[in-house]
């Protein structure tokens, strides 16, 4: 207990050291980069320095696995009604949504849904996933109409709720993966991407496709590998410190030790690379590398034949993907490392056994590039819940409000988002070493494997410093 | 002879594409972050010299983490003590004042447990 007080002691006033030094920095394209009073590459080698000090205290330290099973304590157990009223909540509000993306003013600040959809949605939900658990299954309005279809269908087969056919096991999380990638291409490629009633039809898009999904293969089965967001937010979920059983009990567990029981299928890997690659594109789109790339791909595609805009998506598209397989590179090149150090286990079976490492990861890059977005354009809330189609309207009474910009300083942001990246790698590395202390027997084994993990904790920490510190230079 | 063997295996073929990919990528960023002016890109330099030393087979310090590692779990592990053990803590004392006097004078010394009084 002692070693683990101290283990956490060290780690602990390390981070607070390496961030002892005010900056600012950017984020999403709407932070603009103040003057730094020291080179922003020194946090980089802060953080580089926090990171193999926090591996030397875990190979030292921590001697045994302790992260590899979920120890439960019963919290309390919601009632079902709590749970029919989320679930009512999540409806309303995807019906609010898709009205005011339909019904309301064209300009995107002016319209509810805009606004929802790319940051409460986007940034919102997967912070509260980390936090409290699994709340989108809750929330989740395809989810929740498929569940109330399948009870109806159900009580006209007499009692009968198995699903019409089986999710084919190949396909994996791969549909996943792709609804991600789309919903990222469309807020990042997408040239309508700002329009409401783009969005709003896409949403009903998407829900159909998810209920009837749902209806086919399973609520549950097409949740978890198919519904993008349900895949995503259930990743993130299985961070948290709280879980909810099937029978509305709330658990207390160790933060990150549902990861452990991560089930890992077709895709998993892709679907935890493309968090992060996407996230990496959002801020490398804003960076002068990018800026000196994008005209030549752009003139590339426009050589070809294509109109400018569609040479412009083309362009960013290439990059988006790119950066998903740049990430992808950077994990398995990190495995076939670890699988060199010993003969015991082969690459792919190493790659599956620590993806889940990459989660906490991909939720410090969704932290760091989207806070300064959470946390200013989160306010236009206020104003649109009381106003959502745009038209004048006062419902609640707060349409006068204002994004208040002085609400944090940029040497606040620049923290957080400092404080995050270390922390999610940090958190990464510490699931990473507690695996290997359960599948190799040889210390030796295991701490050399964990070298070429800090490699990849290292290179993603620094990379993703480099591009949020580049925005806006 | 095995774990040496093992760490002199070859890149497999498969992953020679990828890692020469990464390579040519990385280059070019740091290439075109520098051509840019982009001091920011020093930034990566501990990942890259981590990554130089990896590839080269070479873990400094790893040894001596095992023996750290080892060492703390050879470390008994600290715990409560028993209620006996307690109670003959509370119990035995180092005797003071007249017993001090007494031990000292006495011709066979009292037993080191002598409850206090």
């Amino acid at each position: 207990m002692m070693r683990r007080r101290l283990l956490l002691l060290l780690v602990g006033a390390l981070g607070v050291a390496a961030l002892a030094y005010p900056a600012t920095a950017a984020a999403h394209g709407i932070v603009g980069r103040a003057d730094l009073p020291i080179p922003v590459w020194l946090f980089s080698w802060a953080a580089a320095i926090v990171l193999v000090a926090s591996f030397v205290a875990l190979s030292a330290l921590w001697t045994t696995p302790q992260l590899q099973s979920e120890r439960r304590r019963a919290l309390f157990t919601l009632p079902g009604a709590v749970l029919a009223l989320v679930n009512a909540i999540g409806l309303a509000v995807f019906v609010l949504v898709v009205y005011s993306g339909l019904a309301g003013t064209q300009v995107w600040s002016a319209n509810f849904s805009v606004t929802f959809i790319y940051v409460v949605f986007w940034v919102g939900v997967p912070i509260a996933s980390v936090l409290f658990g699994n709340v989108f299954s809750a929330l989740s309005p395809w989810r929740t109409v498929a569940r109330a279809l399948r009870w109806g269908i159900g009580r006209l087969r007499g009692g009968r709720t198995e699903p019409p056919a089986r999710y084919p096991a190949r396909l994996g999380q791969w549909p996943a993966v792709a609804l991600l990638i789309g919903f990222a291409w469309l807020e990042l490629v997408y040239v309508e991407r700002d329009s409401p009633s783009t969005l709003a039809a896409l949403s009903l898009g998407y829900f159909a496709a998810m209920v009837v999904g749902m209806l086919v293969f399973g609520v549950e089965e097409w949740t978890a590998q198919a519904d993008g967001f349900g895949a995503y937010f259930g990743l993130l979920a299985k961070m948290a410190p709280l879980v909810r059983g099937e029978d509305g009990t709330v658990f207390l567990r160790r933060p990150l030790s549902g990861l452990a029981g991560m089930r890992v299928g077709p895709g998993t890997t892709a679907l935890v690379c493309a968090v992060i690659g996407t996230t990496t594109f959002d801020g490398f789109s804003n960076d002068a590398v990018w800026r000196e790339l994008e005209p030549h791909l752009q003139s590339f595609f426009s050589g070809i034949g294509l109109h400018a805009t569609p040479a412009t998506e083309l362009a960013y598209t290439v990059g988006l993907l790119a950066c998903v397989a740049f990430v992808y590179a950077i994990y398995e090149l990190g495995i076939n490392g670890v699988a060199h150090v010993s003969r015991r286990y082969g690459s792919a079976e190493l790659s599956r056994t620590f993806v889940h490492t990459l989660v906490p990861i991909g939720f410090a890059y969704v932290l760091a590039h989207y806070f300064s977005l959470l946390i200013w354009q989160g306010q236009a809330v206020g104003y649109l819940a009381s106003d959502p189609l745009g038209n004048g309207a006062n419902i609640f009474g707060t349409s006068s409000y204002r994004i208040d910009y002085t609400i944090i300083s940029f040497a606040a942001i620049w923290y957080v988002q400092v404080a995050a990246l270390v922390a999610g790698h940090v958190g990464g590395l510490t699931l990473a070493h507690d695996r290997a202390l359960s599948i190799y027997r040889n210390p030796t084994e295991a701490v050399r494997s964990q070298y070429w993990m800090l490699t990849v904790m290292v290179a993603f920490t620094c990379f993703g410093l480099w591009l949020l510190s580049a925005v806006g230079t | 002879m095995k774990r040496r063997s093992a760490s002199r295996r070859a890149l497999p073929a498969s992953r020679r594409w990828l890692a020469a990919a990464l390579c040519l990528a990385i280059g070019s960023a740091v290439a075109a972050a520098l051509a840019a002016g982009d001091a920011g890109v020093l930034g990566l330099a501990p990942a890259l010299a981590i990554a130089l030393l990896v590839c080269r087979r070479r873990y400094p310090g790893a040894s001596l983490l095992v023996a750290m590692r080892s060492r703390a779990l050879r470390r008994p592990a600290r715990r409560g003590l028993s209620p006996l053990t307690a109670a003959a803590r509370v119990l035995t004392v180092a005797p003071r004042g007249g017993l001090l006097l007494a031990c000292s004078l006495a011709v066979r010394p009292p037993p080191g447990a002598l409850p206090a009084r």
